[in-house]
């Protein structure tokens, strides 16, 4: 394949690969407020 | 309510994307010295532009948290500041495979590329501020602070192609009164930044809920310890 | 008033430091050695070494700058001395720039040592109408570091991870004046005009110390 064509897919790649992380570290951002929250809400009522 | 507003966002940005990225690939002409690459061009500009003016955003926030005293300015800020960085390293990332390619560099140090280098840094420094402080009025204050120093080299950056001869491309967009691009060819650009800015919307309400969930287990955390 | 509470913090932070003269020697020996080690990675005889003296001599300013901005604030740490300089009838931008005016003292000295040791070391070709302008940059230069270290020396003394925390936020923070510095340097070397980068310079400096004057308070304070 012609190169400017594979690196414009590379950009193109890398963009979204960086969106991507940053949503997957949101998600395990969630779940571990979701848990903690859980916790201390146990602990509250205790 | 919320969810309603977020999905119908992710529905109409994702058709945007769709849609504009089809005029992209399929309609547009290659550029005549650039060759196919320079589509790039149509997620670099975008991600930069949010980027900067996310920090721009994070800035004006910031000083309205210092002037009320209103945590949920510097939640917002932080979040804004925080989908910006992402924006930035895209811009940065993309930028750099163009690079690649036009000037036969990964990387140069003009003046451009430099202070947003700097904007990257900075900012990246404000979320690893915000980490290292866990009071959360201290926290706040130090990041705002942070965030309205750093939105000055914010503003270094967008003037630097003015200010400076870089090997950054001069302004060419039609809003900086530039040698303006062929016809047809500027238009998906701005397409992209509604639908990116209706994304980066969506995150920053995602990270604010993140951020009361936060700002509830503290809370709850020291009712705990009090009892 | 104002100049006159200036003047006595300045004063003091000055006397606390001739008297140990800690980061006098530190700063000095820093900075001499790391422009003898840069001298053996560059070979200092060749003609390049003109492109990038401004880079070099600024870079050792900025890392043995460091060594003096940090302790600025930290020093009153113990016995309670910043609490007290707070509560104290000492305007808090007085203080600032009081301090700054103390750090910027001591750096400006080190640099005049350490400038005659790279003209030695590095045989940069030196003619006398090039002393002024070189003065100008070098003050210049120094304050921008200065009050950048002095705002974040004050807000990071209380953190947890200050050793870390410092570095992270007041390098980049300093870049622009720093490249600035830099090609303004290596233009006065070389005897050529100073350029754009003197204005945008002053420019750094100015907006930089009225915003550190304006958020010292609420870095210190609250």
């Amino acid at each position: 394949m012609n190169r400017n064509v594979q690196y414009m897919l590379l950009g193109l790649g890398a963009a979204w690969l960086i969106m991507f992380i940053y949503v997957v570290l949101i998600t395990l951002r969630e779940r571990k407020l979701r848990k903690e929250l859980d916790r201390v809400r146990r602990m509250v009522e205790k | 309510m919320r969810e309603k507003i977020i999905i119908g966002l992710a529905v109409f940005a994702g058709a945007l994307l769709a849609w504009n990225m089809n005029t992209i690939f399929t309609q547009l002409p290659d550029e005549l010295n650039q060759g196919a690459i320079y589509r790039i061009i149509y997620f670099h500009v975008p991600a930069n532009i949010l980027g900067m003016t996310g920090f721009g955003l994070g800035m004006l926030l910031s000083i309205g948290y210092l002037v009320t005293k209103d945590l949920r300015y510097d939640a917002l800020a932080a979040s804004v500041t925080e989908v910006s960085l992402v924006f930035a390293s895209i811009g940065l990332a993309t930028g750099s495979i163009w690079a690649r390619i036009i000037w036969g560099v990964w990387w140069a140090w003009d003046y451009r590329l430099t202070s947003w280098l700097v904007c990257w840094l900075i900012f990246g420094g404000y979320l690893m501020l915000r980490r290292a402080i866990d009071e959360p009025n201290q926290r706040a204050r130090f990041a705002a602070v942070v965030s309205i120093l750093g939105s000055v080299n914010a503003y270094i950056s967008y003037k630097s192609i003015e200010w400076w001869t870089t090997q950054h491309p001069q302004p060419v967009l039609s809003i900086r009164n530039g040698g303006g691009m062929a016809a047809g060819m500027e238009a998906p650009i701005w397409w992209n930044v509604l639908a990116l800015a209706c994304f980066s919307a969506i995150l920053v309400m995602v990270r604010m809920r993140q951020e009361a969930v936060a700002n509830e287990i503290d809370t709850l955390r020291r009712m705990a310890h009090a009892q | 008033m104002f100049l006159r509470q200036v003047w006595t913090i300045a004063a003091k932070d000055l006397h606390s430091e001739l008297r140990t003269k800690e980061a006098w020697n530190a700063s000095i020996a820093f900075s001499v050695v790391i422009l003898l080690l840069f001298s053996f990675a560059f070979d200092p005889s060749s003609e390049q070494i003109q492109e990038f003296s401004g880079g070099l001599l600024w870079m050792t300013y900025a890392f043995a700058g460091a060594l003096v901005l940090n302790r600025s604030f930290a020093r009153e740490v113990q016995n309670d001395c910043l609490d007290a300089l707070i509560a104290s009838p000492v305007s808090s931008a007085a203080l600032f720039v009081g301090k700054a005016l103390a750090n910027f003292a001591m750096l400006y000295a080190v640099e005049l040592v350490s400038l005659p040791v790279f003209v030695l070391f590095y045989n940069v070709p030196w003619k006398a109408a090039q002393l002024w302008p070189m003065l100008l940059v070098l003050a210049l230069g120094t304050w921008a570091l200065t009050v950048i270290g002095t705002l974040f020396s004050a807000l990071t003394v209380n953190l947890k991870l200050r050793e870390l925390m410092l570095p992270t936020l007041v390098y980049p923070m300093m870049i622009p004046a720093l490249i600035s510095a830099m090609t303004i340097t290596t233009n006065v070397l070389a005897g050529n005009p100073a350029g754009f980068g003197m204005r945008f310079l002053v420019a750094f400096d100015i907006i930089f110390t009225l915003l550190a004057m304006v958020f010292v308070d609420t870095v210190l304070v609250g």
